[in-house]
């Protein structure tokens, strides 16, 4: 006689319970953890009166968008040297595009700049507009230096505006509303500092 | 000589400043002259694309006081360095192309960012201030220092963007239409008042298939492209392939990825390059 035990086989209910649960419990952590996931870091979505640096602007647009960016800093740190604003006649010293007259100032329409104060001297605010493009469909052009106080080292309110009007005029009065009831559009850049929020989610 | 060099301090004591590309190591050496050591975190002969992580580069992560980054899409690598340095949470970084405009690569329908602003002399001269201020931040006792040297390298960088300007305007740039197998170059064209019709590769460092070159090639006859930048430190028998399909001149550029770390080395390459951009524009004025 044989002292072999036979062992009967389950029943497959426990097993597919088993597999039913983690099965639940894998789709419920996956729905938990998309709805509770934080957002993904993008850039702000443009208003009626803007346009984006990166993806709206014309060929010879962009380029004067990036010198304009460019001159920025410099314009900065002159005033921070100075205490007074650069004229063209300075800027062009310095080889400072867009201002300096260059193949870059001729290939993209050879624009005449002016400095200016608003009428109202708005808190220290300069401006550097530039017309008169003779490069089709290029536009006119306003850095704004904007609300610096007395006493100020840097002024943290530039912005670059563009409009459609190759010939637009200066804007006697550069508060925002304004320039947006005149046409003036301002370019909103897309630099470094939002490509690394875009890819790390966090800002430097 | 450094800008700045009148200056002279003893450097013992000074920081110790990380880099990660070629270009980044003259601006940082540039900015601090002798008053702080900079640091390449890779070998000067290493490829920075796709790079893989060695365990020399963390030994110098772990030595470093502060590191200065491309960091929008040219040195990912070197975060992978720094966490597995063990510093990812207490290394300063500075990020050179914060206050940098960013363009698309040329011609890519999806927008895509091109990480390349270490090859033009504008955006250069942005990555320094941005550096110098980083750095002064970090080290305020040097700030002032820091300041007055970024300001003397900007205008000797302005100046030689000035000088080629100048060649640039005796050229007819009228017949010059160009692609580059790299898509490195849009910011450096850019600020020379040129562009660029096509990129060959459809993404940084991926070489085509068959199809998208053949369709690359396609393009480039439809734009009457003449000429193509190839690159300086890559072998590639593509750029061959396409002179002999489209009759374009070939000329090659460096996007300053190799050699050694000096700091003379961003001008040297740019005056490399921009010397091959006039040679080449010249190459296509059409003679009556």
């Amino acid at each position: 006689m044989s002292d072999a035990t036979v062992i009967s086989p389950q029943n497959g209910r426990i097993e597919s319970a088993v597999v039913a649960t983690v099965f639940c419990a894998v789709v419920a952590v996956t729905v938990l953890y998309a709805l509770t996931r934080p957002d993904q870091p993008a850039p702000l979505p443009l208003l009626e009166w803007q346009v984006s640096s990166f993806s709206d602007l014309t060929a010879e647009d962009q380029a004067i968008h990036s010198a304009l960016f460019g001159a920025i800093g410099e314009i900065d740190w002159y005033y921070y040297r100075l205490q007074t604003w650069p004229d063209i006649p300075e800027l062009e010293e310095d080889v400072l595009p867009p201002f300096y007259k260059d193949a870059f100032w001729e290939k993209n329409g050879a624009l005449q700049w002016t400095m200016g104060r608003p009428l109202n001297n708005d808190q220290g605010a300069t401006y550097y507009h530039g017309a008169g493009g003779v490069v089709p469909g290029q536009g006119s052009y306003l850095l704004l230096m904007g609300h610096i106080h007395a006493g100020m080292l840097y002024s943290n309110q530039n912005t670059i505006w563009i409009h459609d009007d190759v010939n637009a005029p200066y804007p006697e009065i550069v508060r925002r509303g304004s320039l947006i009831r005149a046409g003036w559009k301002q370019v909103i850049t897309y630099s470094g500092a939002d490509e690394l929020e875009r890819l790390r989610g966090v800002g430097s | 000589m450094l800008a700045g060099a009148a200056h002279a301090a003893d450097s013992a004591g000074g920081l110790k400043v990380g880099i990660t590309l070629h270009p980044y190591y003259s601006f940082v050496a540039n900015v601090v002259g002798d008053r702080a050591e900079v640091i390449p975190l890779i070998n000067s002969e290493s490829n920075p694309h796709g790079y893989s992580p060695q365990p020399d580069d963390m030994r110098r992560a772990t030595d470093m006081d502060v590191m200065v980054v491309n960091g929008i899409g040219h040195d990912e690598w070197a975060f992978e360095i720094i966490e597995a340095a063990g510093r990812k949470d207490n290394l300063p970084l500075i990020y050179a192309n914060n206050a940098v405009a960013l363009l698309p690569v040329s011609g890519d329908q999806e927008l895509v960012v091109n990480a390349h602003t270490f090859v033009s002399i504008t955006s250069a001269v942005q990555q320094v201030y941005e550096i110098a201020r980083g750095l002064g931040a970090i080290d305020p006792d040097n700030a002032l220092f820091y300041r007055e040297n970024a300001q003397a390298y900007g205008a000797r960088l302005r100046r030689l963007r000035a000088n080629y300007m100048t060649q640039f305007s005796e050229l007819d740039t009228s017949s010059f239409n160009s692609a580059t197998m790299h898509g490195a170059y849009d910011y450096m064209m850019q600020e020379f008042g040129l562009s660029v019709a096509a990129v060959i590769e459809p993404r940084h460092g991926v070489n085509p298939t068959a199809r998208q070159l053949a369709r690359t090639i396609d393009d480039i006859k439809a734009a009457n492209v003449n000429v193509l930048f190839a690159e300086a430190y890559f072998s590639s028998r593509l750029a061959d392939t396409i002179q002999e399909a489209t009759d374009v001149q070939v000329y090659s550029f460096s996007h300053i990825d190799a050699g050694p770390y000096t700091p003379t080395r961003f001008e040297e390459e740019m005056q490399a390059n921009l010397d091959t951009l006039a040679e080449a524009i010249a190459s296509t004025v059409v003679v009556e």
